[in-house]
C-alpha cells in the first residue's frame, strides 16, 4: 500500500494543491450563481491545450491565452449591456463549441489517442513534480491576490451596485477575480481535466454552504471537503482499481446528501 | 448659502440614449430631498448619475471634494445568501475608511444592537433594510442616499425608518430619499425632484413650488389632487384616473 501511495505521491499532491484554491473560488461562484462561467473557462483552457497539442505549442500557455480570450469576450459583453443573446445561452454556446473544437483538434493531433475519460478527468497518474511545482507557483500567486483582495471580492459579491456607487473599481476587481480563476484552470486542466475542475469548484462549496452560515466556516469547510475528496478519491482508486479522477469526483459528492439533510433539519 | 454637495447643470441622463434631459439641481449640506416618480421614471438612473456611478450624457456634474457618501440600495440588488454576519455586512460598507463609528454603535442606532453576530440571510426584510442603513451610517456620511428603502417592509418598520431619517436630517445629514410612494414624502422633506420620463417631467426645487407647479396638473389631469393641510400642500393620487402605479 505504502509503495502504491508513493507511486501516486505527485498526483495526490497535485490534486490537493488544485483542490484548495478551486474550493475557494467555488464558494463565490456557487453563491453568485456563476458556475457556468467557470465550466466555460475550464472548457476554454482545455481547447487551448488541445490547440497546443495540434500546433506543437506549450499547453498551459495556450490554455491561458484561450481563457484570457473568453474572459475578454465576456467582459466586453457585460460592459456593452444587454446583448442579442442571454448570458447563459452565450456560456452554453461557448461550452459546446469549445468542447467540440477540443475533440476535433485532439483527434487530429499527435495525441490523437486521447480518450473521452482523459478529456474529462485529465491524466492524473502522469502528474510530475514539475507539474506540481508550476501549479504551486500559480496557487501561491493567487493566495497573495486573494489575501489582499478577499474583503473586496466579498463586498462586490454581496452588493456590486453599492461598491460601484462608492467608487470601488468593480470592473477591475471582477477582471482580477476571473483572471485568477482562469490562470488556475489553465494550469490545472491538463492534470485534472474539465469535469474534475468543475467538481472541485461546485461540490465542496455546495456542501459547505449547506452545513455552515459563517463566512470563515464555509470557506474552511469547502477547502476541507476538497482535500478530503482528493485523498479519499485517490486512495479509493488504488483500493478498487478505478480511474483516479472519477473516484475523486465521487468522493467530493459524498458529503453532499448529508449536508443537504443537515440544512433541511 | 452653503456650497453644493452635488450639482448637476443642464444634464441629460440615461444609458446610451437620453432618458431625461436638461436637469439642473443643487444639493446642499443638511437638505432633505425627496426624489419622486412612478416606476421607470428615471429615479435610479438620476441617483447613479448624481453619485458618479454613471456619467451624464451631457451637461456637468460637480461633487464637493472629500464628500463621504452613504448609500442604501434596493434590497433586491443585494446577494443575501452570501454567508455574511450582520457585523461583516456593516464592515464591508467602509473598507479602507478611517474614523468610522464602531459597528455596535451604528447597529444600536438602527435598533439591531443584539443581532451583530446573526447571519444576514436569516433576518427579516425589515431587519435587512436596517442593516443596510447601518452599513451606510458606518461610513459617517455627509449625505445619505436611499433608493426605495421601504420596498417590501412592513408599516411599523417603515414608520420607524422614516423617523430615523428625520432625526439624522435634524442632526445635519443631507438626505436624498428616492421613492415611488407619495405618502413617504412627508413635511420634513423640504426639497422635491419630480421625475417622469414618460411625461417629460423634471420639476425641481422647494417642496411647495414643485407641488403647486401647474405642469403637474397638466401632466396628470384630475388624478392628482393637491390639498392644503395646516398650510402645507399634500398630494394624493386618485387611482383609476390614469395609472394605478403612480403612487
Amino acid at each position: 500500500m505504502v509503495e502504491t501511495l508513493l507511486l501516486v505521491k505527485w498526483p495526490l499532491v497535485g490534486a490537493l494543491v488544485a483542490a484548495l484554491p478551486l474550493a475557494y473560488y467555488g464558494v463565490f461562484l456557487v453563491e453568485r450563481r456563476m458556475v457556468f462561467v467557470s465550466v466555460s473557462l475550464a472548457q476554454a483552457a482545455l481547447c487551448g491545450a488541445a490547440a497546443a497539442f495540434f500546433f506543437g505549442w506549450e499547453p498551459r500557455l495556450a490554455g491561458l491565452v484561450a481563457v484570457a480570450t473568453v474572459i475578454a469576450v465576456l467582459t466586453w459583453r457585460s460592459r456593452g449591456g444587454r446583448g442579442a443573446l442571454p448570458e447563459d445561452a452565450v456560456l452554453g454556446i461557448l461550452y459546446v463549441v469549445l468542447g467540440a473544437l477540443s475533440v476535433v483538434l485532439l483527434s487530429k493531433s499527435a495525441q490523437g489517442g486521447l480518450d473521452e475519460a482523459t478529456l474529462l478527468f485529465g491524466s492524473m497518474l502522469g502528474v510530475s513534480a514539475r507539474d506540481v511545482a508550476i501549479l504551486s507557483a500559480v496557487v501561491g500567486a493567487l493566495a497573495v491576490l486573494g489575501g489582499a483582495l478577499h474583503r473586496r471580492f466579498l463586498a462586490v459579491a454581496f452588493d456590486a451596485e453599492t461598491c460601484r456607487v462608492l467608487g470601488m473599481r468593480v470592473g477591475a476587481l471582477e477582471l482580477l477575480f476571473f483572471s485568477g480563476l482562469g490562470a488556475l484552470l489553465a494550469v490545472a486542466i491538463s492534470q485534472i481535466g474539465v469535469l474534475l475542475s468543475f467538481a472541485f469548484l461546485v461540490l465542496p462549496a455546495a456542501s459547505a454552504r449547506s452545513l455552515f452560515r459563517s463566512t470563515t466556516a464555509v470557506f474552511a469547510a469547502s477547502a476541507a471537503i476538497g482535500a478530503f475528496g482528493s485523498v479519499a478519491g485517490t486512495l479509493g482508486s488504488i483500493r478498487w482499481d478505478v480511474p483516479t479522477g472519477a473516484a475523486i469526483c465521487v468522493a467530493l459528492a459524498l458529503p453532499l446528501p448529508f449536508a443537504l439533510w443537515v440544512r433541511r433539519h | 448659502m452653503a456650497d453644493a454637495l452635488f450639482s448637476l447643470e443642464g444634464a441629460a441622463i440615461g444609458y446610451g440614449r437620453p432618458l431625461l434631459g436638461n436637469i439642473s439641481l443643487q444639493v446642499r449640506a443638511g437638505e432633505y430631498w425627496g426624489i419622486f416618480g412612478p416606476n421607470g421614471a428615471g429615479k435610479t438612473t438620476l441617483v447613479k448619475t448624481l453619485l458618479g456611478a454613471l456619467a451624464p450624457l451631457s451637461g456637468t456634474l460637480r461633487r464637493a471634494g472629500g464628500l463621504r457618501l452613504g448609500y442604501v440600495p434596493q434590497l433586491s440588488s443585494v446577494r443575501e445568501s452570501l454567508p455574511l454576519s450582520v457585523r461583516q455586512v456593516v464592515e464591508l460598507g467602509a473598507l479602507d475608511l478611517k474614523g468610522c463609528p464602531p459597528v455596535p454603535e451604528v447597529l444600536s442606532r438602527v435598533g439591531l444592537h443584539d443581532l451583530e453576530r446573526k447571519p444576514f440571510g436569516a433576518l427579516s426584510g425589515g431587519q435587512r433594510q436596517r442593516v443596510m442603513l447601518a452599513r451606510a451610517l458606518h461610513r459617517r456620511p455627509g449625505v445619505l442616499v436611499l433608493d426605495e428603502p421601504t420596498n417590501g417592509i412592513d408599516l411599523i418598520t417603515r414608520h420607524a425608518l422614516m423617523e430615523l431619517l428625520r432625526d439624522l436630517n435634524r442632526e445635519g445629514m443631507a438626505i436624498l430619499l428616492v421613492t415611488h410612494l407619495l405618502g413617504e414624502i412627508g413635511a420634513e422633506v423640504k426639497f422635491f425632484l419630480w421625475l417622469d420620463s414618460r411625461e417629460g417631467l423634471c420639476l425641481c426645487g422647494r417642496r411647495e413650488s414643485v407641488l403647486r407647479d401647474p405642469r403637474l396638473a397638466a401632466a396628470y389631469g384630475a388624478g392628482l389632487r393637491i390639498m392644503d393641510v395646516a398650510g402645507e400642500p399634500v398630494l394624493t393620487w386618485a387611482t383609476g384616473e390614469k395609472e394605478a402605479d403612480r403612487g
